[in-house]
């Protein structure tokens, strides 16, 4: 069932004796109770400034959020409504709790605010505590964010924004900035409590394999738009869009040999020499499609901008290769 | 107002107070105060003059009463000597003791509410708001502080320390002001300040409980700071006569020697009290300060590292 | 002084010989409780090789950079053990701690040159990139002309895949991966033996990451130069480094080959971090991490440090502390389908070592458990899910 529905949201940056940066272009996507979708993209996409605009942290120039079908409250009552909802839960666990304050604080809080009364307040934040894997909660509770590591930091980051009941939880980058071994934990966390609360999880990521395996449908984003939305399986396996097999290619892969791997750097080392580095290959772009300066594949088209297109069902790329019209494009 | 030292005055928010967090780390500071002598020394220091304000004035005299000889140097009678007029010069100085920090905390005190509300009200507003304090900000500070002083002051010379309280406060609040505009802005956009937002947090709320307590180190730092520059420019007006002469401080006790002579008649023992006063006052103060600086960062304290390879 | 190339690939270096070799290092942070940060560290880099360091967050790995570059600002300081350095151009080995303020000058950087984690750590934002590179020829080649700086700063700007016009922009006018380009070619600038890595892509996006380091490489390749690779991604070090040490709480836990080390993970703490990574196409499994956290450092560990979080964890685990030593009791080397077979005949055991009593043929004569040994990157099903705490 689609709880948070977003169309043609975009938001724009004036900047400071420059054109007005579009961080965000027209994108639209849906979530769903229970289902988890990643937007996978590296920085500068503009994957978090969507979620910023989601949370009302950031205004939107243009678009609309839909929560069960009725417009998202912009301010006052109506928009502490919604922020009951839509929850946020940021990616650095040593910023994100006030180091002058407990745990017990952090989360009573949210809840008082959200409209829970004093009496009963202790029984709730221990729940709370628990259900994020922090015992025992009472010890928890009193302990300030010096005394815990990231992960633990990063549960009560979680533990907080469960605090209002929300039907809506957008997680940036959860856990980019923990430790490998623990990432793990914390993603299977939000997994769970996923399931238990049939929250709608929007999980925003640069890594490609947990967007894989921790969601149902992944959006890759590239400066500023949504270049190709499906099935996680389907993006990742048989990718429509250049960019998305670009990223593929550059995880590292363990499952390969030394040999293979020396082979596979000369290559790349020597498409480089005729292109240069990515950097320098990143046009002003604003007509045409965004990637092309980048794309290997790159047309004459390509300096049309691509409207999006289906490449099955429930997946789409925005990529003129998949235009079943044109040139018969290669098969991914 | 009640004349109490910084630290006490921290002590006295309750314990559920939001800047709690602050507390534990100066109670662990309190403990650590015995391992930094300059700061220890500055304490001592104010506290001995903080009593001396507090109590000094009922041990004494009158002070303008006419009790000696004019111009005698200390004796056993008058451990001071006496002034021009025969009155006891260290009477003088314990009840001057009381009216300089006053004055001194009195203004430092408003200086630093005024320059809280508009340096972190605009800065956290933002917006047209934000632009108008910002301006105002910038315009007072640019405005020369002395002459300014010395115009208001002259209008407003009668009515006790009131007029010189209000004219330092207001010709100092600028400085801070800007600079916790600048720290405002910065906190604001910190993760834990965001998340306070997303969870609905009230902005005044947001101002006092998650940004306040980041400044602290600052707006203490600041006070005391004002603390000394408003006891130096009060001694400075009211050497200049500038300062009502029915109050006693010890500027104006430095006025009155001045102009009947004490210095060419060499009656050092009138005005080198009151100006090493001022300097002690001065130099405790600024002690206080750095060691504070090192207590609340812990990374400035100097480790004493083995002869290290 | 012309650089000899460097071997090919990692084969040779088995044959190579030892360019830094640390021997039983201990780092201390001095405090009311002393923070034991690295404890008995030895290692072996070998001419032309990436010996890659890999742990999480507390282990000690950069601290072990800055104590092998002598780097160390109190309250950190070594408390025992030798560095020693073999340059090209001497036959005898140089201790690095016992250097004089002058030789460290010339030692530092033209010998030793460090690439730190943000390069924003390493840049000065207000003086341009040809004044910065100018700087490290005064200060170490001070007989070199002004032309010459000039003309040197702009080949090694050409070296890393930056425009030379660049040469007068400022930091905060390049991107990240330039940045971290920049702060490459000011390591290489006086072309040392030995360039120590502490993270240097992890603020990055990973396609740069993968075009630095492939620079990164291809330089090697040309100049001849060792690394030390320190990171926390443990897949990205099997990708780049010949041979691999994984640190935890302060000591080395296995020593070896990455291909091995890859497929065989000898330690219960990389056989977890190995399963830290969803492969990106497999299929989708149960997948679980180490849960709990490092120990105390402040605190004295007594027994094996990893006991707490070890899902192999037996008798003599908690009490007694096992010792760097080569798995004498060498597992079968099938190796996965495809990896390379020639190392060397002794392959067994070669340069390969471990801290983990599940080794030792005296407390267990049967071997370490069957699921330890199984090659990773197959699809075991790994672990039952659980409630992690």
């Amino acid at each position: 069932m689609s709880i948070l529905e977003v169309r043609d949201l975009s938001v724009e940056f004036t900047q400071r004796g420059g054109p007005r940066l579009r961080a965000v272009d027209n994108v639209s996507f849906e979530l769903r109770a229970g289902e988890t979708l990643a937007l996978v993209g590296e920085s500068g996409s503009g994957k978090s400034t969507v979620a910023r605009a989601l949370c009302r942290l950031v205004a939107p120039s243009s678009g609309e959020v839909l929560l069960r079908g009725a417009p998202a409250g912009r301010r006052g009552r109506a928009l502490r409504r919604y922020r009951r909802e839509v929850q946020l839960v940021l990616q650095d666990p040593f910023a994100s709790l006030n180091p002058s304050f407990s745990v017990e604080h952090h989360i009573r809080r949210p809840l008082r605010i959200s409209g829970h009364p004093r009496a009963g307040i202790d029984q709730q934040i221990d729940q709370l505590l628990r259900s994020v894997n922090l015992s025992p909660p009472r010890v928890m509770a009193k302990k300030y964010p010096h005394e815990l590591s990231g992960g633990q930091r990063q549960r009560v980051a979680i533990a907080r924004a469960l605090a209002p009941d929300p039907a809506v939880m957008l997680a940036d980058e959860p856990v980019s900035m923990l430790d490998v071994s623990i990432r793990l934990e914390i993603l299977n966390l939000l997994d769970a409590l996923k399931r238990d609360r049939n929250l709608a999880l929007l999980y925003i990521t640069h890594d490609l394999a947990t967007a894989r395996h921790f969601s149902g449908r992944i959006m890759v984003m590239y400066r500023g738009e949504i270049v190709e939305y499906g099935p996680a399986d389907e993006v990742i396996l048989n990718p429509a869009h250049p960019y998305t097999e670009l990223l593929e290619s550059a995880v590292p892969r363990a499952a390969v040999t030394r040999d293979q791997l020396v082979v596979q750097r000369r290559e790349r080392l020597q498409e480089r020499k005729i292109a240069p580095p990515a950097e320098r290959r990143e046009l002003a772009a604003d007509t045409g499609c965004r990637f092309r300066g980048r794309c290997p594949y790159a047309m004459e088209i390509c300096t049309t901008h691509p409207p999006d297109f289906e490449v099955s069902p429930g997946h789409t790329a925005r990529c003129w290769l998949r235009d079943p019209a044109g040139p018969a494009g290669r098969t991914a | 107002m009640s004349i109490t030292g910084p630290t006490e005055v921290l002590s006295a928010a309750p314990a559920t107070h939001p800047t709690a967090g602050l507390l534990n780390r100066l109670r662990a500071a309190g403990r650590r105060l015995r391992d930094s002598p300059r700061m220890l020394t500055g304490v001592v220091i104010i506290a001995f003059f903080v009593l001396l304000a507090i109590f000094g004035p009922l041990l004494v005299h009158n002070p303008n009463s006419f009790v000696g000889p004019p111009l005698a140097g200390p004796s056993a009678k008058f451990w001071l000597g006496t002034t021009q007029s025969g009155q006891n010069v260290l009477d003088q100085l314990v009840v001057a003791t009381r009216g300089t920090l006053e004055v001194g905390f009195a203004a430092a005190v408003i200086a630093t509410l005024v320059a809280l509300a508009i340096g972190i009200g605009g800065g956290f507003a933002g917006g047209v708001g934000d632009e108008a304090l910002n301006l105002l900000t910038n315009v007072v500070l640019v405005i020369p502080v002395l002459p300014l002083v010395i115009i208001i002051a002259a209008y407003l010379k009668s009515g006790g320390l009131a007029p010189m309280i209000f004219v330092i406060a207001v010709t100092t609040w600028a400085g801070s002001a800007r600079v916790l505009r600048g720290m405002t802005l910065s906190v604001r956009n910190r993760d834990y300040v965001l998340a306070a937002r997303v969870s609905g947090e009230r902005a005044w709320r947001i101002v006092i409980v998650e940004i306040l307590p980041n400044l602290s180190a600052f707006i203490i730092s600041g006070f005391i700071f004002t603390v000394i520059f408003a006891i130096l420019t009060q001694a400075g007006l009211a050497f200049i006569g500038l300062e009502s002469p029915d109050t006693l401080t010890w500027g104006n006790m430095l006025y009155f020697a001045q102009n009947d002579e004490a210095l060419s008649s060499g009656a050092w023992w009138w005005f080198v009290p009151p100006g090493l006063c001022i300097a002690l006052v001065g130099t405790g103060l600024s002690l206080i300060n750095f060691g504070l600086d090192e207590i609340l960062n812990p990374r400035l304290r100097m480790y004493k590292a083995p002869k290290s390879r | 002084m012309t650089p000899a190339p460097a071997a090919a690939g990692p084969l040779s270096t088995l044959a190579g010989d030892v360019v830094l070799r640390a021997e039983h290092v201990s780092v201390e942070y001095a405090g009311a409780q002393p923070t034991h940060a690295v404890r008995n560290v030895s290692l072996e880099l070998r001419r032309g090789e990436v010996l890659g360091i890999a742990g999480e967050s507390g282990c000690g790995k950069s601290t072990l950079a800055y104590a092998l570059a002598r780097l160390l600002r109190p309250p950190a300081r070594l408390t025992s053990g030798t560095i020693q350095f073999y340059s090209r151009d001497r036959s005898d080995p140089v201790d690095i701690m016992a250097l004089d303020a002058a030789a460290l000058r010339r030692f530092r950087w033209a010998k030793v040159s460090m690439v730190f984690q943000s390069a924003m750590n390493a840049l000065n934002p207000v003086i341009s990139l040809g004044k910065q590179f100018a700087d490290i020829f005064i200060e170490h080649v001070p007989e070199m002309g002004r032309d010459a700086r000039d003309q040197r700063s702009r080949e090694l700007l050409e070296m890393v895949g930056i425009s030379p016009d660049r040469i007068r922009s400022f930091p905060h006018e390049l991107s990240g991966g330039m940045r971290q380009r920049v702060v490459i070619a000011m390591a290489l600038a006086l072309q040392p033996e030995i360039v120590i890595m502490d993270e240097p892509t992890t603020a990055l996006d990973v396609v740069v990451q993968q075009e630095i380091l492939d620079e990164i490489h291809r330089l090697r390749e040309e100049i001849g130069f060792s690394i030390i690779f320190i990171t926390h991604d443990l897949s990205l070090l099997l990708d780049i480094s010949d041979r691999l040490a994984i640190m935890y709480a302060g000591e080395i836990v296995e020593y070896g080959y990455s291909e091995q080390v890859a497929a065989r993970p000898a330690h219960p703490y990389t056989y977890g971090l190995l399963h830290s990574f969803p492969e990106l196409r497999a299929d989708r499994h149960e997948l679980r991490g180490v849960p709990g956290s490092p120990p105390d450092l402040r605190e004295a560990i007594v027994g094996c440090a990893f006991t707490p979080r070890c899902r192999f964890a037996f008798g003599p685990c908690p009490s007694t502390h096992p010792d760097l030593r080569s798995p004498s009791h060498a597992p079968r080397l099938a190796l996965v389908p495809g990896a390379r077979q020639v190392i060397g005949p002794d392959i067994s055991s070669a340069g390969w070592s471990v801290a983990c009593h599940l080794h030792d043929p005296k407390l267990r004569p049967a071997g370490p458990p069957a699921e330890i040994t199984q090659p990773a990157g197959s699809s075991a099903p790994a672990v039952t899910a659980g409630e992690d705490t």
